[in-house]
């Protein structure tokens, strides 16, 4: 006996585990389960309605660096029980899903949950964006891409990213037909990059500046 | 057939749920979004049991088989329960002790059941929780939602109205109307359905819409509640509504013989109940009751109408008002031999004597007295009763004492003349038995002090006579004591109102009253029953006058020659309740006890006596009827624009002409308006009818 009707029907439209098992970041796969079922979800039993609300509360600090002790056992407890109820199919299926991930992927959730890492840099709290001075052309691609104020540069220049927070999304990441738009991890060393925007081929990718002070080869 | 609860064999019915047939062997199972009128849908996962050979399972939704074997308590179904609970908590306020529901609240009695508490999981803070927060009659603090969906249910399936739905706004669940509409323009029939089955504060009645005082099932049915006779107002309303009048005045002749004369005059306390008020204004009870009667065609009230063989005690009742002539009625029903003693040439009391013409047609109070005296009571007009122990001495057993208040007072001011000046109840006594008014007439200025009822019935009694009329009276405009129909009628009939004004004296001219010296009110209180009023200085000014009438009050004109003992005000003393006096066998009741009240007020005394008087005589003291078999739908359906709906005003004849007679003012409703206005009722008996859910303290196991 179902409560929705339609809970099968959106259960199959779930993000599929081959996609996990083919490089997704487990904990981004597992967010956007729950994303997708609390956004499908009729509503009608608690595990759907209430279950999913508390998953999605709980992994969006997960995947934004407020993740806790004890968060992952909480989501092993609540996914056994909410997947264990199979007169909701949706809700069911996308706890099983987080299960699973947990069950294969627990690096992953280490990673995100204490050390605030996202190994393939897919969760955007975890990496920050540049454009590799070598590598840009100056074709200005990625600033028309960008919201005002986000990328500086002029034709010919190589192009700086501002202000990357609204720059973490699939188009502006794929924009540049150089490839010059890279991705480095939070708490990473950052690339060295020009301050302002210089003309292409003037600025030296060599040493980091440290402190200041430069440092030469002796 | 019988499945074993935690071992315990329980007997259960072909189509019965585990959770059904262990709540009917008073085995408690947690469960929260199950009600016992409404069909379950698993939604809060708290009844779960272990099923042998099955597993995990909502006992709410397994049909009980033969033989089967079910535990309810383990520690993964307790793990389970508390998931679904802490879930459910994650969006509900932590703190219980500001909220209405304190102690009364299901969800709280589960908490203490299932021993969870709000930890470690994320409070969840819905953003729609404000939509809608404030409406007519029902408050929605929706952050103690924890969306079980009995409201749904309810609302859809029992009510037939369907205006709840669970509503979804990114992603978040909620419940709400269709387009977030408030619930007046939804189309909602404020039946507050929804609220009885909230096993939360979620949904709460406006606060002080029901009374504190009464116990809650009678709360619930506020127009029932303040009539003083307990009218069962819903069921008649609803009766008209069908067009079954006949039905109607049936309901209502099984708490008062004056459906009739009530229709016309009732100072409606219901009204001032009615629930309704709150949304727009109250049903229009009174014109309801007035058009069912005049609409009775088959009378069926007679047919069950129960009269008991005769039970050889004699009873004699002093005053056909409506007090003496309702307890004279039942006690007559009930197999006694019933004699009522007036002394004016027509029984009806203020019916006949007091009440105009104009809005209480003598014919139709004449007509329900008939059927008082084809119940077998005796009527004697024109007897003065000078001793009630003569009565006791003539062979009465019991004798009920409902003189009235029939003496109006007069206040003492400075210059009164007695030779122009009346009481309202002598001036309204004489103008209902036709006698000379040679006070009041064309050419005459009366002044009428006082601001009640009685007042106006004066003022406007006058003015038909021809004179020119002033109301003088204490209260300010909105704190007058009479109807608000009667203010404003008298107005348009050109009658002169002073409200907030202290009498001073009376002028006088070679001995003669000329007017009357008033000053403004600033503020008036009673200090130890003696009136304190302060005044604007600087505002005198008079009122001129003919004739002044005092409607300042009524008091009974017993005598202690009349037998009783007498307080200080005059009034004999009595013991409540059984309205029995110190005299073995004799029985005071109405205005003669209350003071002046209303129509309805002697109506529920004369009952109260008659009950009392019959357990006197012997009887069981009951004189309840049941003149109708009646039942109710709870499914009311959605109306359009129900919350809109006005109320229905009666035509009324126009000022100018009405002046000129004391022919009836109101012609009452129309049919199409009667239909309309019985439609407007929120039938809030609905609610009562709703099975009370058991919190699990009530269960033998738990």
């Amino acid at each position: 006996m179902f409560i929705c009707e339609t809970g099968r029907e959106k259960a199959a439209l779930l993000p599929k585990i081959e996609e996990l098992n083919a490089g997704a970041c487990p904990v981004d796969w597992a967010k956007r389960c729950v994303d997708f079922a609390r956004q499908e979800s009729c509503g009608i039993s608690v595990m759907c309605r209430d279950g999913m609300a508390q998953l999605q509360a709980i992994l969006t600090d997960i995947t934004t660096g407020m993740g806790q002790d004890g968060d992952l056992d909480m989501l092993r407890d609540i996914c056994s029980v909410i997947s264990a109820y199979h007169d909701c199919e949706l809700s069911a299926t996308a706890a099983g899903n987080v299960l699973y991930s947990l069950e294969h992927y627990a690096d992953d959730w280490n990673q995100h949950c204490l050390r605030k890492r996202c190994a393939k840099m897919i969760c955007k709290a975890y990496y920050n964006l540049y454009i590799d001075p070598a590598v840009c052309t100056g074709c200005g691609a990625c600033r028309n891409c960008a919201p005002a104020g986000a990328v500086d540069g002029g034709e010919g220049m190589i192009h700086v990213i501002r202000n990357d927070s609204q720059l973490k999304n699939d188009e502006f990441e794929g924009c540049c037909p150089a490839r010059a738009i890279k991705k480095f991890g939070a708490g990473a060393v950052k690339p060295r990059v020009p301050q302002d925007p210089v003309p292409v081929g003037s600025f030296q990718t060599g040493r980091r500046r440290s402190r200041g002070i430069i440092r030469t080869e002796s | 057939m019988t499945i074993y609860i935690d071992q315990t064999p329980v007997e259960f019915q072909a189509g019965q749920t585990v959770l059904e047939a262990a709540l009917a062997a008073d085995i408690y199972i947690p469960h929260l979004c199950t009600h016992p009128d409404l069909v379950t849908q698993g939604e809060c996962k708290l009844c779960v049991v272990d099923i042998e050979g099955v597993g995990i399972v909502c006992a709410c939704q397994t049909s009980a088989e033969d033989g089967m074997k079910a535990t309810t308590k383990s520690p993964e179904l307790a793990r389970r329960r508390g998931v679904a609970m802490e879930l459910m908590l994650a969006g509900h306020p932590h703190d219980c002790t500001s909220c209405k529901l304190y102690s009364k609240c299901e969800l709280q009695a589960m908490t203490q059941y299932l021993g969870v508490v709000h930890s470690r999981m994320r409070s969840i803070h819905r953003k729609t929780n404000q939509i809608n927060r404030i409406s007519p009659l029902i408050v929605r603090e929706m952050e103690r939602c924890i969306q079980c969906g009995r409201c749904v249910r309810v609302c859809h399936d029992l009510r037939g109205v369907g205006i709840l739905h669970y509503n979804k706004l990114d992603g978040e669940t909620y419940i709400g109307t269709e387009e977030d509409r408030p619930l007046t323009e939804a189309d909602c029939r404020f039946c507050s359905a929804c609220v009885e089955v909230c096993p939360t504060g979620a949904l709460q009645d406006v606060e002080g819409i029901f009374r504190a005082d009464l116990p809650r099932e009678e709360a619930l049915v506020p127009c029932q509640a303040e009539c003083p006779a307990g009218t069962d107002i819903p069921a008649y309303i609803r009766l008209v509504h069908e067009g079954r009048y006949s039905e109607a005045v049936a309901v209502i002749r099984e708490k008062i013989p004056f459906p009739h004369a009530l229709g016309y005059v009732c100072t409606h306390y219901c009204e001032k109940g009615c629930k309704r008020k709150g949304l727009n204004a109250p049903v229009a009870v009174r014109e309801l009751k007035r058009f069912a009667v005049e609409h009775d065609t088959e009378q069926l009230w007679k047919k069950n109408s129960v009269h008991l063989p005769p039970t050889g005690k004699k009873v004699a009742v002093v005053g056909a008002g409506p007090c003496g002539l309702t307890a004279a009625y039942y006690l007559a029903k009930k197999g006694h031999e019933v004699k009522v003693l007036e002394r004016l040439p027509v029984a009806g009391g203020m019916m006949t004597t007091g009440i105009p013409a104009y809005r209480l047609p003598r014919a139709d109070v004449q007509k329900e007295i008939d059927y008082i005296l084809e119940a077998g009571v005796t009527l004697e007009t024109g007897v003065n009763v000078t001793n009630v122990k003569d009565l006791k001495a003539q062979g009465y057993d019991a004798v009920l004492v409902a003189v009235g208040a029939a003496a109006g007072k007069v206040i003492p001011l400075e210059g009164y003349q007695p030779e122009q000046g009346m009481t309202a109840v002598e001036f309204l006594r004489a103008v209902a038995l036709h006698q000379e008014t040679p006070l009041v007439g064309p050419g005459k200025t009366v002044t009428v002090l006082g601001g009640g009822n009685v007042a106006f019935d004066a003022a406007r009694s006058a003015r038909r006579l021809g004179a020119e009329v002033n109301v003088v009276c204490l209260e300010a405009r909105e704190h007058m004591l009479s109807d608000e129909e009667e203010i404003i009628g008298a107005q348009e009939e050109g009658i002169q109102v002073y409200p907030g004004k202290s009498n001073v004296r009376f002028e006088t001219e070679n001995g003669r009253m000329v007017g009357l010296a008033t000053v403004d009110v600033a503020s008036f209180h009673f200090d130890a029953g003696k009136l304190v009023v302060e005044s604007v200085p600087g505002t005198e000014a008079v009122i001129p006058l003919d004739t002044v009438i005092f409607a300042t009050g009524q008091k009974t004109d017993l005598t202690e020659a009349f037998g009783l003992e007498l307080n200080r005000f005059g009034y004999p003393v009595y013991h409540q309740p059984g309205h029995t006096t110190d005299l073995e066998g004799i029985f005071v009741a109405g205005d003669v006890v209350t003071g002046t009240k209303a129509v309805i007020d002697a109506v529920a005394g004369g009952r109260k006596a008659a009950e009392e008087m019959d357990a006197y005589l012997g009887g069981d003291g009951n004189i309840e009827e049941h003149l109708v078999d009646r039942t109710r739908d709870p499914h009311i359906g959605k109306e359009e624009g129900f919350a809109e709906i006005p109320r229905n005003l009666p035509v009324e004849r126009s000022a100018e002409e009405r002046v000129k007679d004391f022919d009836l003012i109101s012609a009452g409703l129309t049919c199409q308006q009667a239909e309309c206005e019985s439609g407007r009722c929120l039938q809030c008996d609905l609610r009562g009818d709703l099975t009370r859910v058991r919190m699990w303290t009530e269960y033998s196991v738990k």
